[in-house]
């Protein structure tokens, strides 16, 4: 079991290191979303094997959803250029990482079982427990924030008027 | 596996998005390259849930997580507001703070 661990850390590993790669030294902005998007499922699966999966699945959807949020504003902005990766290489490349994705779900299926009755493994009914209860004054300054965050983005985005 | 390996794992992530941010001319880019330094951030919370076996690391890791996103949306927007104006998003060209 510990192998099979091993494989699914490095292979996660590996997901993670190559999008940050492609991320920095990427010149098209779509190309840098789409590596973003490789990132949040690498940390997410890596957060999921620590025995954190509200976590994971928060990184999963704020960083990739920020990642897809990324993408269709460069689409939106033209940021796109024609110059794209050649046909046969993203069909490569695509194949590849569906096989990785693959092999990675058949390896998980076998290391959940073991990780479901380690104790680390905190259930989402916990974490809203103590979100209600010992996080409170946290909370409410998060959700003061993100109301604030999303009156200033509708400010900021809002098209001037015509006259 | 040990902790060690995700540490170092999480260290090479931040790193790679700090040269990203620094070094990269597109606003955009750097924008993700930040995103990329809060993941490793993420990580490292989900490390501490597996050394302190405690709920604590998950909830302020979410909080973190939920804050740093709404700050990269508001970012997000002012740089929709920018390239109104400026028609680029290129950080060599932004050389006045006023505009």
């Amino acid at each position: 079991m510990h192998k099979v661990e091993s494989l699914v850390f490095f292979s996660l590993a590996l997901i993670t290191v190559a999008g940050a790669g492609v991320l920095i030294t990427c010149t098209q902005p779509l190309h840098g979303a789409f590596a973003l998007v490789a990132v949040a499922v690498g940390i997410a699966g890596l957060c999921v094997l620590l025995g954190a999966p509200v976590l994971a699945a928060v990184t999963l959807f704020l960083m990739g959803g920020f990642g897809l949020l990324c993408a269709s504003l460069s689409l939106s902005l033209r940021l796109a250029q024609a110059r794209i990766v050649h046909r046969d290489i993203a069909a490569y490349l695509a194949v590849f990482f569906a096989l990785l994705l693959a092999v990675q779900l058949l390896l998980y299926s076998q290391v959940a079982g073991e990780m479901e009755e380690s104790a680390t493994m905190a259930s989402a009914n916990a974490i809203a427990s103590a979100l209600f209860a010992d996080f409170l004054l946290p909370l409410h300054i998060v959700i003061l924030l993100l109301l604030c965050a999303m009156v200033g983005t509708l400010v900021a985005t809002r098209a001037e008027e015509r006259p | 596996m040990p902790t060690t390996y995700y540490m170092v794992l999480s260290v090479i992530l931040f790193v790679a998005g700090a040269l990203g941010a620094i070094l990269q001319r597109n606003a955009l880019i750097a924008a993700m390259c930040i995103a990329l330094m809060f993941c490793a951030a993420a990580l490292v919370f989900a490390i501490g849930v597996r050394v302190h076996d405690s709920i604590s690391g998950q909830v302020w890791g979410v909080m973190v997580l939920v804050v740093t996103t709404a700050e990269l949306c508001v970012g997000g927007a002012l740089l929709l507001a920018l390239f109104r104006s400026r028609k680029s998003l290129d950080m060599d060209r932004w050389k006045r703070l006023k505009w």
